[in-house]
């Protein structure tokens, strides 16, 4: 047995380390003097390349942990995650795209050159930046857990949970470090095609010792029926509970600065609308089928599950052969890696561009920007990591509950400063904080007024509060705004 | 690209998952004997949204490229 750890932990090191041959070659090859280089790949991410690094920035170790661990805790109402994030493609498409043609003409980097530009206010790009970074590390150290875990279970605690975090932490600053988005564009299309594969094997493996997919189904109908249906066993996905999904999980998860600024890599319109297509394609796959079966064969089939996040692990763990589990955790961790690369990258890009060199970044030379921007991956990574090493029991409750919510607050400033031209900075300004403040404290008081949780009227507050502010400053001059964003439109 | 086609099309979509109809609250009828209804129902509209992006994707595309073409 003993043997059989060592050799899976010796699998998934192979893995890393060829993974960290690839960014370095490719890293050499990608130019990155620069920020842009370094953060945006020089946008310049081809149509083949693009839904790959999508799919892997948007894929993490949720895929093979937390979604298995919400199908196991929740049954099959966990599906909303594909119901209502399949909207993301669209949001790819439409903002996505303008941003993409704004950001090439007056060369954003980060929503927060956007804000900045598009309102005037510092006061606006600063709290959004914060909002990004923070939401981001909360996510972040939510995948060095998720590959902590992964190590530690399919090593049989040979690897302990603090090793597995650092582990994780070295290699991630090692790709990152090194390659850039440029080297990890590459290691990320890699990823993404093993961790797509890798879900699909596993999900292979969970069923068959289930006796395939009809008898799970009639076994699950016979035992957990509750399963089967909203509102779930824990009654989680009441009415109210799965509308807030439609609106948090879109939102949420395209304001993730990974996953937004990979619009501003894109080299064209056809490699955009690419990643925009494989965003559901790989959710069908991994969340629409395989992590459902998995999930409720684990149900099924284990009896003592600590974390429910643990599922997948032990399902590979106790119904395959000791290498396919290792090639599969791999993969697992293949996912987790791209998204805390992607998630690094741009965390640094936003604290050391849009914070620490806010209105500095031309005083500053391309050498002295570069040491910046490499130092703050280097402390985030840490930072990150002391967050994982007291760990939740489930990733997706804690990512859901604080990242995709505070995430959401900045959507009513990004559309309406897009599509509204009376959309003015004291509307952004006071919707974006009211927002936040409400989202916050109505968490930290544990209160849903009207049986209404906390995001619903942190939003709705936040779009209100924008458009009557706005209303209230409409008589201001904005020669200027509408000339640089809506001057097109009027022709 | 016929904004107002595919938004239609896209409110009507997003309603149907939204939604929370009664009938998803209850696994019963199991279809074949073994699928519950509601699984059934959020699997079919999972394939619908899917084409439905792939459709909206390629007319964006498609639009670019007569744009590009027209200058």
């Amino acid at each position: 047995m003993m043997n059989k750890n060592i050799l899976s932990l010796l699998i998934i090191l192979i893995y890393l380390i060829m993974m960290l041959a690839i960014t370095v070659r490719s890293g050499k090859k990608s130019k990155q003097a620069n920020a842009t280089g370094f953060f945006l790949a020089n946008r310049g991410v081809s149509s083949i390349l693009m839904p790959l690094t999508m799919i892997a920035a948007m894929q993490s170790t949720f895929a093979f942990l937390g979604a298995p661990g919400m199908y196991y805790t929740h049954g099959i109402s966990y599906i909303v995650i594909v119901l209502s994030q399949v909207w993301v493609a669209l949001m790819v498409i439409y903002f996505g795209n303008k941003i993409r043609l704004l950001a090439n003409k007056y060369n954003y980097m980060s929503i927060g050159d956007y804000f900045k530009d598009r309102y005037g206010s510092d006061y606006i790009k600063v709290l959004a930046s914060c909002i990004s970074v923070l939401m981001t590390m909360v996510f972040l150290a939510m995948q060095y857990v998720g590959n902590a875990r992964a190590l530690q279970v399919i090593t049989g605690d040979l690897v302990s949970y603090e090793v597995a975090i650092l582990v994780s932490v070295i290699f991630s600053l090692l790709y990152v470090l090194i390659g850039g988005a440029g080297g990890v564009i590459l290691l990320d299309a890699i990823q993404a095609v093993v961790l797509m594969a890798g879900i699909v094997i596993a999900a292979y493996v969970a069923i068959a010792p289930a006796g395939g997919i009809v008898q799970l189904f009639k076994t699950a109908i016979e035992s957990t029926p509750e399963l089967l249906s909203r509102p779930g066993a824990k009654e989680m996905y009441t009415n109210k509970y799965w509308i807030m999904q439609f609106i948090v999980l879109p939102f949420g998860i395209w304001f993730c600065p990974h996953i937004w600024t990979r619009s501003l890599m894109a080299k064209d319109e056809n490699a955009l609308a690419k990643s925009a297509i494989s965003i559901p394609v790989s959710q069908v796959l991994i969340f629409g089928f395989s992590t459902l079966f998995i999930g409720l064969a684990g149900h099924q089939l284990l009896t003592d599950v600590g974390a429910a996040d643990t599922v997948l692990p032990l399902m590979m763990k106790n119904y395959s052969n000791w290498f396919v589990a290792a090639l599969i955790m791999a993969a697992a961790m293949s996912a987790g890696m791209s998204t805390i690369n992607s998630m690094l990258l741009v965390s640094s890009q936003i604290t050391s561009q849009d914070l620490i060199l806010l209105n500095k970044k031309d005083e500053v030379s391309d050498a002295k920007n570069m040491v910046i921007s490499r130092v703050v991956v280097l402390v985030l990574a840490i930072v990150a990591a002391v967050i994982a090493l007291r760990p939740p029991e489930t990733l997706v409750q804690v990512v859901q509950d604080i990242a995709y919510t505070g995430l959401a607050q900045l959507a009513p400033a990004f559309i309406l400063g897009l599509y509204w031209k009376d959309a003015r900075k004291e509307g952004a300004a006071v919707g974006m904080t009211v927002g936040i403040v409400v989202l916050f404290a109505m968490r930290i008081l544990e209160i849903s007024p009207l049986g209404y949780p906390g995001f619903m009227w942190a939003f709705f507050m936040n779009i209100i509060f924008m458009v009557l502010v706005s209303l209230m400053f409409k008589s201001k001059d904005n020669k200027e705004v509408e000339e640089k964003f809506f001057s097109e439109a009027r022709r | 690209m016929n904004h107002k086609l595919i938004l239609i099309i896209f409110v009507i979509l997003l309603l149907l998952g939204m939604v929370p109809f009664s009938f998803t609250a209850t696994p019963e009828p199991y279809i074949f004997g073994w699928l519950p209804f509601p699984l059934l129902y959020w699997w079919i509209l999972m394939i619908i949204n899917l084409i439905f992006v792939l459709w909206v994707a390629k007319k964006f595309t498609d639009s670019v490229k007569r744009r590009r073409n027209d200058e």
